[in-house]
């Protein structure tokens, strides 16, 4: 049965209670509301006296947030658009390429097949339970997933978290240290060391050299898509100073002209492999 | 990856400069690395015999006490005291780790080591387990040395085999198994906490310390984190006593030290000198320097530099750090006349920046600021306040690290600007390089002059 009115005076009883009921004001900070365990107050950027906001976009807090909550974008200190997702976080803000991660057209991808390369899953199932599954082997398995591919696909990374029970955040977080290629290179890598031994044993002359001849930057593919330049001091070639690596040999030591050979002789050879293919 | 090594020598990476004090490279080249008897032969595991059988742990700890021996890792620090502190603490088991990671990948000395004497580092990484009472060691090797990987994991498991290292270490009731672990080819997984991390799979990140690793360090485990050179080093006090490792080195750093010379040298290489030895000696090792000498970077990126009229001072840890700049791993970088002491320093800030971990605000900001400062600077468009932002910037960096590669990173730069100040000026003001090195357009000179910037001489 429906009494015409009850919902009003409903209402109003709870009002009258709330009306005659004790007022009470929390003295903070004497006296603070007990809040949950994982309370970690209100999210937001802060500011600098300019109004400028403060956040760095570093992306520190997207990687290491367990939960992929956090997504972000903005500007880098060079003015680079730049965002957080899977192909911008490698080295992110540090790589002087940024637009590449932004999607931007600066540079056409040329090998867009390959963001998003298919990995052999049983193999890498296997590999991880060679190394029985333990955690301290992830560069162990890193080493052997790049030896493999070249670099360490996405899907490849995805599968060892997902496999090891590992959060992806430290997977990822572990990957980007330590000389591991995170994007694929087209046609041979040719890459210049640049430690402290090489660039002052003539590694500076060496690489101005194969840039000059090449026609294009370190970080960037040339026309043909036939070699890939990049510098590294990882290289590690001590006594072969100045030296240079294509692909997974070092040469070294290398004469501006020696050095030019090589790249050349090797771009020939290349160009010639991916014809009878 | 290059191809395996043939034969016993090392990798073509590593040269060996002929004379110097040989005792760790001694046997390098006439010994089989891929030998337990070659090794036994030239007298490994002699020492961990001694230690086992006759001083005991506490004996052991003695003996490398009265040899002075201090950390070849940059650190500088008593290594008997770090055993002492693990041997101390409380744990169900402790860890050993001996760090070949080969931070920076110009150092040669412990890659030489793996590769041309695996048993020596071995028997240095028993010692240590031994005298702490840990019952597992690792050997953490960087991931490109592929030839030194094989070596140790051979020689760990002849070890094995031959009842030296594992389980029942020459019938006495030491046990300690011990594993070979590659680890990521980077400048910040040298350092110890970070090191730790990585071995569990973490990202290599450092640790806030204390509690230092020896309390606290793998797996909440007390830990020994030490450096392969220092191992052989204690291996060889263990084998030929203390009295003779004192024979050569200094009172407060007695002993040898592994130092990878390179830049504008005869004969880049690596060598092994006493502690102690001036530097135009080191250098007369690798062939003197070509052309006029300017200065010796020592030390690589956590350095610094020393100009030509120090050359005399001798290669110490103490001597070194009044100086501003640090042994490091034993690098030492030469350059001449031609090289400009600008941008030798913003290519060791920019070094340091590329290798940050980023997790320390200070160093992972305060170097890619360093490095722009410097570039204003070598281009001649710097702001009036740059030289001042340098040693603030520098200043806080070191106040606030979080660990020693951050505290230091700005040390070629502080002893840089300190000794070559008229170069930061040129290229401050008139865009000029003295070295005329640098490609920089030359520009109209300022109004003012920079404050902050004393003429040297």
């Amino acid at each position: 049965m429906r009494i015409p009115g009850l919902g009003i005076l409903k209402g109003l009883r709870q009002t009258g209670r709330n009306y005659w009921a004790p007022k009470v004001t929390n003295q903070y900070p004497e006296s603070r509301p007990t809040m949950p365990d994982r309370w970690r107050g209100r999210l937001d950027l802060i500011y600098d006296p300019f109004g400028e906001h403060k956040c760095e976009v570093c992306f520190q807090c997207a990687q290491v947030c367990p939960v992929e909550a956090i997504d972000m974008s903005g500007f880098d200190s060079e003015g680079n658009r730049i965002r957080y997702g899977m192909q911008e976080i490698y080295d992110e803000r540090r790589d002087p390429n940024a637009y590449r991660r932004a999607g931007l057209a600066a540079a056409p991808m040329r090998n867009a097949a390959r963001w998003d390369e298919a990995i052999d899953s049983p193999w890498l199932r296997g590999v991880i339970d060679g190394f029985g599954g333990r955690p301290e082997a992830l560069v162990a398995i890193f080493s052997a997933i790049q030896e493999r591919y070249g670099y360490l696909p996405e899907r490849a990374l995805r599968e060892t978290s997902e496999t090891m029970s590992i959060h992806w955040a430290q997977v990822f977080g572990a990957a980007g240290l330590g000389g591991f290629r995170l994007l694929p290179a087209d046609g041979h890598l040719v890459t210049v060391c640049i430690c402290a031994a090489c660039r002052f044993a003539g590694g500076d002359e060496l690489l101005e050299a194969v840039r000059a001849q090449l026609g294009i930057s370190p970080g960037e593919t040339t026309g043909d898509g036939a070699i890939s330049l990049e510098t590294s001091d990882e290289v590690a070639a001590g006594a072969l100073s100045p030296a240079l690596r294509i692909d997974t040999l070092v040469y070294g030591p290398l004469t501006v002209e020696q050095g030019l050979h090589l790249v050349t002789e090797r771009r020939r050879t290349g160009a010639r492999a991916g014809a009878r293919a | 990856m290059t191809e395996p090594t043939a034969g016993l020598g090392l990798s073509p990476q590593i040269r060996l400069l002929p004379g110097g004090e040989l005792r760790l490279l001694a046997d390098i080249g006439t010994l089989d690395p891929t030998s337990l008897a070659s090794a036994r032969q030239y007298g490994a595991y002699a020492g961990l015999k001694r230690a086992v059988g006759k001083l005991g742990p506490e004996g052991t700890i003695a003996e490398i006490a009265a040899a002075g021996l201090r950390g070849r890792g940059g650190g500088g620090y008593p290594t008997a005291d770090k055993w002492r502190a693990a041997r101390a603490a409380e744990g169900d088991g402790k860890v050993v780790v001996a760090n070949l990671i080969g931070a920076d990948p110009t150092a040669l000395g412990d890659r030489a080591l793996a590769e041309g004497n695996p048993h020596l580092l071995l028997e240095g990484v028993l010692l240590a387990a031994f005298a702490t009472g840990a019952s597992e060691a690792i050997i953490a090797v960087r991931r490109d040395w592929t030839d030194a990987i094989a070596r140790l994991r051979g020689a760990v498991a002849e070890a094995d085999a031959a009842h030296l290292a594992g389980y029942l270490v020459m019938g006495t009731d030491f046990s300690c198994v011990v594993s070979v672990w590659e680890g990521a080819a980077a400048l910040v997984a040298g350092e110890e906490t970070a090191l730790l991390a990585a071995l569990v799979g973490d990202r290599a990140m450092p640790v806030i310390r204390p509690p230092y690793p020896t309390e606290r360090g793998l797996r909440a485990l007390p830990t020994t984190v030490q450096n392969g050179e220092t191992l052989a080093h204690a291996a060889w006090i263990a084998r030929h006593g203390a009295k003779k490792f004192r024979a050569v080195g200094s009172q407060a750093s007695p002993g040898t030290k592994l130092v990878s010379i390179y830049g504008r040298v005869g004969q880049p290489g690596l060598a092994e000198v006493a502690l102690g030895t001036p530097l135009a000696a080191i250098l007369a090792l690798a062939g003197g320097a070509t052309g006029s000498i300017k200065a010796v970077f020592v030390g690589g990126p956590g350095g610094g530099a020393l100009s030509a009229a120090e050359l005399e001072t001798p290669y110490d840890f103490d001597t070194l750090r009044e100086a501003g700049a640090g042994i490091g791993l034993g690098q030492l970088l030469v350059t001449n006349s031609e090289t400009c002491m600008v941008d030798t320093a913003r290519f060791f800030l920019d070094y340091s920046a590329r290798e940050a971990c980023g997790k320390a605000v200070p160093c992972r900001i305060g170097t890619k600021r360093l490095v722009e400062t410097l570039d204003r600077i070598l281009v001649g468009t710097p702001r009036p306040t740059d030289i001042a932002l340098l040693r603030a910037l520098a200043g806080k960096m070191s106040d606030t690290a979080l660990c020693k590669l951050e505290a230091r990173a700005p040390g070629p730069m502080l002893t840089t600007l300190d000794r070559f100040a008229d170069e930061y000026r040129a290229h401050a003001e008139r865009g000029e390089c003295l070295a005329g090195a640098c490609r920089t357009a030359p520009l109209p000179p300022l109004l003012a002059p920079l404050p902050g910037l004393e003429p040297t001489a």
